[in-house]
């Protein structure tokens, strides 16, 4: 028997990785066993493809190989064809049995990335690109004839051959499934057959808000604000802070987040003014009034682009970040103005030298009096209380613009075990020079993540307890005498921080040269640098 | 130039809190005096917006149909230019204040 040049080509290419490929692992080693057991075959070339008869079935072989046919009910590639593709290639001429070159997948290459990108959508090909960002892309092997994609997250495992057409997945779908296409893009990608901002460039943005709506309700703020000036606050009824309420609704309706929490802001200065608070200042006030009327003002006369751009985001969008090697450097329980209250939790990320916060909160109103349960989010086997100290490593993990990790079930996590935070830090995580904490953790507005550092004064000196402000202070000092203030205002829920900080006090009155580490938040108040303290470290071994 | 700009914050609040139907007269000349004030600061767009604003007030007064939109621009535009300004010379005055205690100067 003669086999056709074409099949006798595509035999010889077919390695095992090509037709595990074509089917799985299991079919190919149960046809192995199959062609061991069995009797030689008859076979007769008919065209370009050869019959084969075996234990009662009819298969026809043909190139590309995955178009071959079988008599068996089977749909896909099944164990006969691949026993006969298995036995035509034993009767290969021996010239025609070399070992296969590896290919260019040329095939692969030509399929546009644009292409790919449509069919993924700029949601799943945002979290592509932002994954391959991270380093926790897909895991691709590639060996002479096929390519192999590991996508965990979806999860799935597609086997890319050519032709194309002949690629599987995982999910069992027959067509060209979002995983192939996914897949195919992480490899043209890795290869250099897809430019990544190329595609970045591609998505398109997410609708924005209807510029003409917009630009409507931009003037009636505009209109509301300027009738509110000309009446002047001490005129002005207690139901100002609704009509305020209600153009936060139209901004909110209109999809304008940004001029809706600025008007929310304004609404919350007018509730405390018609209150009659002492926490009510007419600067602030002004503050508020002047940054909702600025922004009205701007989209007003923005362009749809530049609306798109000021209008904000109602909600932060999570991105992939692969694995993280976090640190629980310490937490704070909160009780916002904002009307959310729990607790906030702060890790270092051992890789990148950074933090990263996760945020248990909920909404007071709702749960006043009620003890809430401390947050165990990732599968962890304690709280993240009880992990405090703690390093642990988290897989697939989601994060936000500004360092906020997500709670999400798709993540997980390892927890490694206590350390000391000084075995885990580098030095240069800790900040002996205050100088450079102006410029770079302080700025006003900056997010929190922004704003946190770890603090290795040369000196601290406890101040007196100011008995009319009710405040704590104690001052940090570096080595050239620049300082930063520790300053916690005594009230019921900073009750414990106090606490804590006069026992330092005392503790540094005993032995004034220990040397200690604040990790806190810094905010500039006055001429001065402050720091809300976190965490305060007194036995710190550095890293060696 | 932080009394200054502090200063001119408590009359923006004022106007706000007095309105601009019933603002005297004399809130054109406090602007006015303010603006004069801001220049000698160094703070000359401040100057020139506070000018401006003096200008619309005293105007409004002798104005018919009154178009407040433009005033309330400029007052806010002056708002926001004020609160940039403080956080500016709040940097310098921290940096200040740490440049005198390493030169020995008091606490």
């Amino acid at each position: 028997m003669t086999i056709p040049d074409a099949l006798a080509a595509a035999l010889a290419a077919a390695d095992d990785d090509y037709l595990t490929g074509l089917c799985n692992k299991g079919t190919v080693n149960r046809a192995k066993k199959d062609l061991a057991a069995m009797d030689a075959p008859e076979a007769r070339a008919e065209g370009n493809e050869v019959e084969v008869r075996f234990s009662g079935v009819v298969c026809r072989i043909r190139a590309p190989l995955g178009e071959s046919a079988c008599s068996c009910p089977s749909a896909g590639v099944c164990r006969h064809r691949i026993a006969a593709i298995l036995w035509l290639k034993t009767q290969l001429a021996p010239a025609a049995e070399k070992p296969p070159a590896a290919s260019a997948f040329s095939q692969l290459r030509a399929v546009s990335p644009e292409k790919l990108a449509r069919q993924l959508g700029p949601k799943r090909l945002g979290d592509l690109l932002a994954r391959r960002a991270s380093g926790s892309g897909p895991a691709i092997a590639q060996s002479a004839t096929t390519v192999t994609v590991e996508l965990p997250w979806a999860p799935a495992t597609v086997r890319l051959l050519e032709p194309l057409e002949h690629s599987t997945c995982t999910c069992r779908s027959e067509g060209f499934c979002v995983h192939k296409a996914e897949a195919l893009l992480a490899w043209q990608l890795e290869n250099g057959a897809a430019d990544a901002a190329a595609l970045r460039a591609l998505c398109p943005e997410e609708d924005g808000p209807d510029p003409d709506a917009a630009r409507r309700v931009c003037a009636e703020v505009r209109r509301t604000l300027t009738g509110q000036l000309e009446t002047g606050l001490s005129r002005l009824p207690p139901e100002t802070c609704e009509t305020v309420e209600r153009l936060a609704s139209l901004a909110h309706t209109a999809g304008l987040p940004a001029l809706e929490r600025a008007l929310r802001a304004l609404h919350e200065e007018y509730a405390a003014c018609f209150a009659r608070s002492a926490a009510f200042r007419d600067g602030e006030l002004l503050r508020r009034f002047a940054r909702a009327f600025h922004l009205a003002g701007a989209m007003e006369r923005a362009d749809a682009p530049l609306i798109r751009a000021l209008a904000g985001k109602f909600r932060d969008e999570y991105l992939p970040a692969g694995r993280l090697e976090l640190y629980l450097l310490g937490f704070r329980d909160v009780s916002g103005q904002s009307g959310y209250s729990g607790t906030i939790y702060y890790f270092w990320e051992r890789a990148a030298h950074r933090f990263y916060t996760y945020s248990d909160l909920r909404p007071a109103f709702y749960e006043k009096s009620a003890r809430r349960a401390d947050a165990a989010p990732w599968g962890l086997p304690c709280t993240l209380r009880q992990a405090w100290k703690n390093a642990l490593d988290l897989t697939n993990a989601r994060v936000n613009a500004v360092g906020g990790l997500s709670s999400t079930a798709q993540c997980s996590a390892a927890l490694l075990g206590a350390q000391e935070p000084g075995g885990v830090l580098p030095p240069d995580a800790l900040c002996t020079d205050f100088s450079a904490l102006l410029a770079e953790r302080s700025v006003p507005g900056a997010p929190e993540t922004g704003r946190l550092a770890l603090l290795l004064p040369a000196r601290c000196e406890p101040q007196e307890f100011d008995r009319v402000s009710q405040t704590f202070s104690l001052r940090l000092l570096d080595g050239v005498g620049r300082d930063v203030w520790v300053e916690v205002r005594y009230k019921k829920e900073e009750q414990a921080v106090v606490r804590t900080l006069e026992r330092l006090a005392k503790r540094l009155a005993r032995r004034p040269g220990e040397t200690l580490v604040f990790f806190g938040l810094l905010y500039r108040a006055g001429d001065r640098l402050r720091l809300y303290p976190i965490e305060v470290f007194t036995q710190w071994e550095a890293k060696t | 130039m932080n009394e200054c700009l502090n200063e001119v914050e408590q009359a923006l609040a004022d106007l706000l809190r007095s309105g601009l139907n019933t603002a005297a007269p004399a809130a054109a000349e406090r602007l006015r005096d303010l603006a004069g004030q801001c220049e000698a600061a160094g703070l000359h767009t401040g100057a020139a917006l506070l000018g401006e604003l003096a200008a619309q007030l005293a105007a409004r007064a002798h104005a018919l149909d009154k178009d407040d939109l433009p005033l309330t621009e400029t007052l806010c535009r002056l708002a926001r230019y004020c609160e940039l300004c403080a956080e500016k010379e709040q940097e310098e005055s921290i940096l200040r204040r740490w440049r005198e205690q390493q030169t020995g100067g008091a606490v």
